[in-house]
């Protein structure tokens, strides 16, 4: 059975509306993968502050007390990992943002070279694959690019790969295929 | 003239961020009576604050680390809350400089892409993004290996009061290797297969005793 690890920053009753939406389409593949689900909005979560203590102190583990130990812990353990954002101010939450920032210790400080570029030596066997889901009334295509282009290569320094983007003005088309088709 | 200057650095005081703005500030002083001001938005309390004198400025220029291929979350978190301020900020200038630890400045090109977008959003006038790689550490340099460096910041603050835009000669020579080439890859793998860029990062693991430890796979069971 797959994992779906699912990280919701999607705020107020378009948030409520859309997770209910979700919830619905997580419900019809409840036979072939586990979920669980995370709310943001709900979590004491803070900003990383550039320590590095996460790569040089307790390696692998950021040292700041909140609930951010969960959730790497389940996205490492997942096999999919989907980031659910508005778009503010042309990219994704600062709250979504928060969280991808203390991604960091999922990798090692060490340098390789990957397609002739400098990444992050793995410290794990596997990642999970991430999708992306930008939820915009506006439908801003021009920020949806920048915002996936930029995910693609968090996806390439955290070793893994963006299976998908969606930006959706908070209709489930285009979502329930690629959860079902993962 | 106001000139403000933002450090979205998450470490403040001290960071790489400020030994770049130190830079660009000796060389604007070197060439016009701007009156200046430096921000550090690593303390979400004081973004408010700093909303009017964003708007009130004549050139603003934010300066940050590259966080997971982007800005920082507390940088971003500033971003957000300009969002009363789109298409009213007419000549304001505004310009970025964004630095991160990888060498190459590829790293950085679509954040950039994103700051452009950015400016045109606000309706102010784009002065560029300066991206810079190879910035881990820089402040704890010897002094003497970085001065080309701090003199082309000097030089890019000296010209900032008459330019519209940052002076893109002085932003590649700032950049430095855009991607690497066949030859430098080769080069690379064999240096990391001596070991020998692990060094500094070994001892850092070492003055945190944690050095045993530094394949620590705390999540995995």
């Amino acid at each position: 059975m797959k994992k779906i690890t699912i990280i919701n920053s999607l705020d107020g009753n378009d948030g409520q509306t859309f997770k209910d939406n979700l919830n619905q389409i997580l419900a019809t593949n409840i036979d072939r993968a586990s979920f669980e689900s995370f709310d943001l909005r709900d979590m004491k979560l803070n900003y990383c502050c550039g320590c590095w203590d996460c790569w040089f102190k307790t390696p692998g583990k950021c040292s700041q007390k909140d609930e951010m130990p969960q959730l790497i812990r389940s996205i490492i353990h997942s096999d999919l990992t989907i980031f659910i954002s508005p778009i503010k101010m042309g990219f994704v939450s600062t709250d979504l943002k928060k969280i991808t920032d203390k991604l960091i210790p999922l990798v090692h400080p060490y340098i390789e070279i990957v397609n002739g570029e400098c990444h992050h030596v793995k410290r794990y066997d596997k990642y999970p694959k991430l999708g992306l889901i930008l939820v915009d009334k506006e439908w801003n295509r021009e920020s949806y690019r920048i915002i996936t282009n930029i995910y693609q290569r968090l996806a390439i320094n955290l070793r893994t790969e963006l299976a998908f983007s969606i930006l959706s003005d908070g209709r489930m088309e285009g979502i329930k295929d690629a959860i079902n088709h993962f | 003239m106001q000139l403000t200057i933002f450090n979205g650095s998450p470490r403040g005081t001290g960071s790489n961020s400020d030994l770049l703005i130190q830079w660009l500030v000796e060389g604007v002083r070197q060439n016009s009576n701007f009156r200046i001001d430096m921000l550090y938005l690593n303390k979400n309390r004081n973004h408010d604050s700093y909303i009017d004198k964003f708007k009130t400025s004549d050139i603003v220029l934010v300066v940050f680390p590259l966080y997971t291929d982007c800005m920082p979350g507390i940088t971003m978190s500033f971003m957000e809350k300009l969002q009363p301020l789109r298409r009213s900020l007419t000549g304001l200038k505004l310009g970025f400089v964004v630095h991160s630890g990888f060498p190459e400045a590829i790293q950085s090109r679509q954040v950039e892409k994103y700051l452009e977008w950015l400016t045109e959003e606000l309706g102010t006038d784009y002065l560029g993004t300066v991206v810079m790689g190879g910035s881990e550490g820089i402040s704890k340099r010897n002094q003497v290996l970085i001065r080309k460096k701090r003199m082309l910041f000097n030089e890019l603050g000296r010209r900032l009061s008459q330019a519209d835009k940052f002076d893109a000669e002085l932003v590649k020579k700032i950049a430095g290797i855009e991607k690497l080439g066949k030859f430098s890859v080769c080069l690379l793998q064999i240096i990391i297969k001596t070991g020998l860029l692990n060094i500094i990062m070994n001892r850092r693991f070492k003055e945190k005793n944690a050095y045993r430890e530094r394949f620590a796979r705390p999540y995995a069971e």
